[in-house]
């Protein structure tokens, strides 16, 4: 059964109130310690650490471990010689996660409001955006689903 | 101002949806899914009737697991799509179906009238849209 990321429980202020909203900070939300994937690696490794966490995407990191990009489900489905290749010559495609993952990553900064960050999110047309601190260093990732979590409390 | 609890999933939903037939090949799905841009699709008869839901994440997985002596392009959606499709009315509220796709880890709802047709989805991205137009 996939982990999934990790998740803290919400400020007791918060709990059972959609109107609550606008006080919640991505850092509120955001699940930390995200899963996170080198360029270099295999598209098959991401797929793997996907499918073991339960997530449908990674933040990318540069061999200094600095965020270079996203990579994602639809990233991945959409490589389409690989199905092939691995059938045909049974090894991994050879294709690295730094060809195929969508750069730059569209990031916010953990202070951000739930409500901007939506907007950022919205505007980007992305499932998923990278939190960051004050370095840049990705220190979380925020996903549509945690908005469902919200408006389902 | 945006009243989130009094929003319906009628008032939220797309009712531009993307349908595959059961008997498509999963090639075609994928090609379907790519070239729109989208994450899933709900399965129709030729009524319109939704019978199931093949999504991204399911070709994903096919694929890491399929062994090499096997293509997956010649297998049809009815081979792997999920049924029942999980439906909701229009006229739950958001946080109804926001419930929903939490608790059964899902990323989209398709919507149906009393008749079982399908009139349109709601994804995760018109939850996350709604907010984005709440005052700050």
């Amino acid at each position: 059964m996939p982990s999934g990321p990790t998740r803290r429980p919400l400020p007791d202020a918060t709990i059972g109130s959609m109107n609550s909203l606008h006080q919640l900070l991505v850092a509120d939300v955001m699940s930390v310690e995200p899963v996170t994937v080198p360029w270099d690696a295999f598209v098959e490794d991401a797929e793997r650490l996907m499918r073991a966490h339960g997530i449908s995407g990674l933040p990318v990191l540069d061999g200094n471990r600095a965020l270079v990009g996203v990579i994602s489900q639809s990233d991945v489905l959409a490589v389409r010689g690989m199905a092939i290749g691995a059938v045909v010559r049974h090894r991994p495609s050879g294709v690295r996660v730094g060809e195929v993952m969508s750069a730059p990553a569209i990031t916010v900064p953990i202070t951000c409001s739930l409500v901007e960050a939506a907007r950022r999110m919205r505007d980007a047309r992305v499932h998923r955006l990278v939190a960051v601190d004050d370095h840049s260093r990705p220190a979380g990732v925020l996903s549509a689903s945690d908005y469902v979590g919200i408006v389902a409390d | 101002m945006l009243d989130l609890a009094e929003t319906t999933v009628g008032d939220v939903m797309s009712r531009d949806v993307i349908t595959v037939l059961a008997d498509a090949t999963l090639g075609d799905a994928a090609d379907i899914m790519i070239g729109f841009d989208v994450s899933g699709l709900p399965v129709v008869d030729d009524d319109g009737v939704i019978s199931g839901v093949l999504t991204e994440t399911d070709l994903v997985r096919l694929r890491s697991g399929v062994p090499p002596w096997r293509s997956w392009h010649g297998l049809r959606v009815r081979d792997l799509m999920s049924a029942p499709a999980v439906v909701i009315d229009p006229r739950e509220p958001i946080h109804e179906a926001a419930r929903v796709m939490s608790d059964l880890r899902i990323h989209r709802l398709f919507v149906v009238d009393d008749g079982g047709s399908l009139i349109g989805v709601l994804s995760e991205h018109d939850v996350v849209a709604q907010i984005a137009e709440m005052d700050d």
